[in-house]
């Protein structure tokens, strides 16, 4: 077990930049979330971390060494791909005991970690197949299995559920977290999933072109984005974005004709701002707020996204249970001040 | 309507085109396979059994099924050609294996100059076998060759390349080795192209060094491509012919002499037609019987 350490961690592509300067610490036993838009850099810091790829400015350390210019094999990691990479021509034990094979340590020791954690993976019957003859969950479960049986410093996954259906997605995604709890290893998880990722990590580290966006618990960054980009990438249905014009403490917004003031608890430093909410913290009002009307409506059975038109923005309300409104109402919606993010519409900045 | 109306007619046939359909557009790939393949190998089995003398312009078959097996038997010259091709087949084919695997290994870790090393190693292929032989009997001369003026130059005596009973057969695989190591790189290094790469990533991560990763990961993925090249090259080096024809004919003595020269000589010069196709059956006999034996071998081998 380890702590991993980045300082000014850098990758460029011949010209191109794709990491540009990260730092991060991850603590011993702590499990970590990068998440970001495809091509944020988060698999190619990954990779970074894994050895795979080289490092082009700064420096990566593991439990206090720096291993910019170790090998893979001597990094002490393990890592669970989203291919799963298991190798074809080897039974499910093998595949698995390969790490200890390697290291030539005794069959005796190698057949028993290999049992111990296929008994946790429910693997035990599928010990003589080989990967071909499994399913994608048991493949996967496999790739898990082989990093736990390596007992590395770190365990680095590469959107390791991506390739499983939506259900089994979600049992995984438990199991990874229970897999986690007992072993308590330093654990870095990539996904371009933000559920995964709220739901997973101790810390989420948000990616956004190559550098770090926010770092935190996940409801650090639901509650308290520190810019536009972390407000619209975490939450689902994602965050609304009104944009307004300021003057002292009070925000315009014209809604059709309608143009109407709402009150913000301070009073920004910049003209042009984005206000946004999150779709549950709307709710129905009957005078003040915004004249929206209803567009869409979409029914989940336990919460339902009424989809409305504010100044030909689409806006999503979130309501427990049932709605009470219909396709084309005219209604008023509003909000609590306290609820509002708001961010400098030039930077994105939080205000 | 009746049945013998013509448009019920024009039905039957159109209905018989139907259901024989199949048959008809296999048939002119049949009758070719069956005048080009099958007739000539029925016709090799009882050229085999027969004998063939040329009289007043004309051909006499006589049926003798037991004397040109009994020739075989006795042939010393087949027995020395049969032991010289299979020397030749396993140390060519042994060599072009282990040095094609290690280039396509090689050149697909290459980062730059892929494809000028792919064009390169293609040229050996490209070239007509007589401009081989030629080039490689100039090389090889005693009084001017190149390699004895490399081998004079550092200060050894002129070896006798081609003219040597024991260095002539290894003169001519290392010919063989030349030709040929390429299309066995060029069938492996598409097998390694298409490698999985987080496959070996993984290894790489799981702990493997390089040696591992060759004989543990990319040698085992590679096997189908193996047995596939392994195959062609064995089932060519046992028909090798144009090589040891233009090198050495077969010299000097019976050192060079392979089945394929010996069954040149008694069909073409001797014009023994019937002891002839014995012969071709006994190498095809023999090729089956290699391939058959190696591929025991690995089975057991894989087995342990």
């Amino acid at each position: 077990m380890a702590e991993v350490q980045l300082r000014n961690v850098q990758k460029r592509y011949g010209t191109v930049d794709v990491i540009r300067g990260v730092d991060l610490t991850i603590a011993d036993g702590e499990f970590v979330v990068l998440v970001g838009p495809s091509g944020c850099g988060k698999s190619t810091l990954l990779r970074m971390i894994a050895g795979l790829e080289e490092i082009s400015g700064g420096e990566i350390a593991i439990g206090g060494r720096v291993v910019n210019d170790l090998e893979p094999r001597e990094r002490d990691i393990a890592m669970v791909f989203q291919s799963y990479a298991l190798y074809p021509h080897m039974n499910v034990e093998k595949n698995m005991g390969f790490s200890m094979a390697l290291r030539k340590e005794s069959t005796d020791s190698t057949r028993a970690a290999v049992e111990d954690a296929a008994t946790s993976l429910a693997l035990k019957p599928y010990l003589d197949r080989l990967p071909r003859a499994l399913s994608g969950g048991q493949r996967q479960r496999v790739a898990m299995g082989r990093a736990i049986v390596r007992r590395p410093k770190v365990f680095l996954f590469d959107e390791p559920l991506s390739n499983l259906d939506a259900q089994l997605r979600v049992k995984m995604r438990t199991e990874v977290r229970k897999l986690h709890q007992r072993l308590e290893a330093t654990s870095v998880y990539v996904t371009h999933d933000q559920v995964e990722a709220m739901t997973m990590a101790d810390r989420i580290v948000i990616l956004d072109k190559g550098k770090i966006a926010q770092v935190g618990s996940p409801l650090e960054l639901y509650d308290r984005p520190a810019n536009r980009f972390v407000a619209e990438f975490i939450g689902s249905p994602a965050i609304n974005v009104i944009p307004a014009e300021t003057d002292g403490n009070r925000a315009a917004i014209s809604s059709g004709d309608e143009r109407f003031e709402i009150r913000l608890p301070s009073a920004p430093s910049e003209k042009a701002i984005d206000v946004c909410i999150r779709p549950e913290h709307l709710r129905r009002v009957d005078s003040g707020g915004m004249p929206v009307t209803v567009q869409v409506i979409e029914n989940l059975g336990a919460e339902t996204y009424v989809f409305v038109d504010v100044d030909g923005l689409d806006v999503c309300w979130r309501i427990a249970g049932r709605p009470d409104v219909a396709i084309g109402d005219r209604i008023r919606l509003g909000f609590d001040p306290e609820r509002v993010h708001l961010f400098s519409r030039e930077t994105g900045a939080r205000l | 309507m009746s049945l013998s109306t013509p448009s019920a007619r024009r039905q039957g046939l159109s209905d018989f085109i139907d259901r024989h359909f199949k048959l008809l557009t296999l048939a002119p790939a049949l009758i070719v396979l069956v005048a080009l393949t099958l007739y000539p190998i029925a016709n090799l089995f009882v050229m085999a059994v027969s004998t063939i003398r040329f009289e007043s312009g004309g051909e006499i078959w006589a049926f003798t099924p037991l004397i040109n097996f009994k020739q075989l038997l006795n042939d010393q010259i087949f027995r020395i050609a049969l032991w010289n091709t299979l020397l030749f087949a396993i140390a060519s084919v042994a060599i072009e294996m282990v040095l094609g695997l290690g280039l396509a290994i090689l050149v697909g870790s290459m980062t730059a100059f892929k494809g000028v090393m792919r064009t390169a190693l293609i040229i050996p292929i490209l070239m007509p076998p007589v401009a081989i032989g030629s080039m490689w009997k100039l090389m090889y001369s005693f009084d001017f060759g190149v390699l004895n003026q490399i081998v004079t130059g550092i200060g050894f005596a002129p070896v006798n390349w081609t003219g040597s009973p024991s260095l002539a057969l290894w003169s001519v695989v290392i010919v063989d080795v030349w030709h040929w190591t390429p299309f066995v790189f060029l069938i492996l290094f598409a097998a390694v192209e298409g490698l999985p790469k987080e496959v070996i990533e993984a290894a790489r991560i799981d702990g493997a060094s390089n040696r591992d990763l060759i004989f543990k990961i990319i040698i085992p993925l590679m096997m189908p491509a193996i047995v596939v090249a392994l195959l062609f090259r064995t089932i060519l080096a046992f028909k090798v012919f144009d090589e040891v024809f233009l090198l050495t004919s077969g010299g000097p003595g019976t050192s060079t002499e392979v089945v394929s020269l010996h069954l040149n000589k008694v069909f073409f010069q001797q014009n023994d037609l019937g002891y002839g196709a014995m012969l071709s059956l006994a190498i095809i006999a023999a090729t089956i019987a290699f391939l058959w034996v190696a591929r025991s071998a690995s089975a057991a081998l894989e087995k342990r």
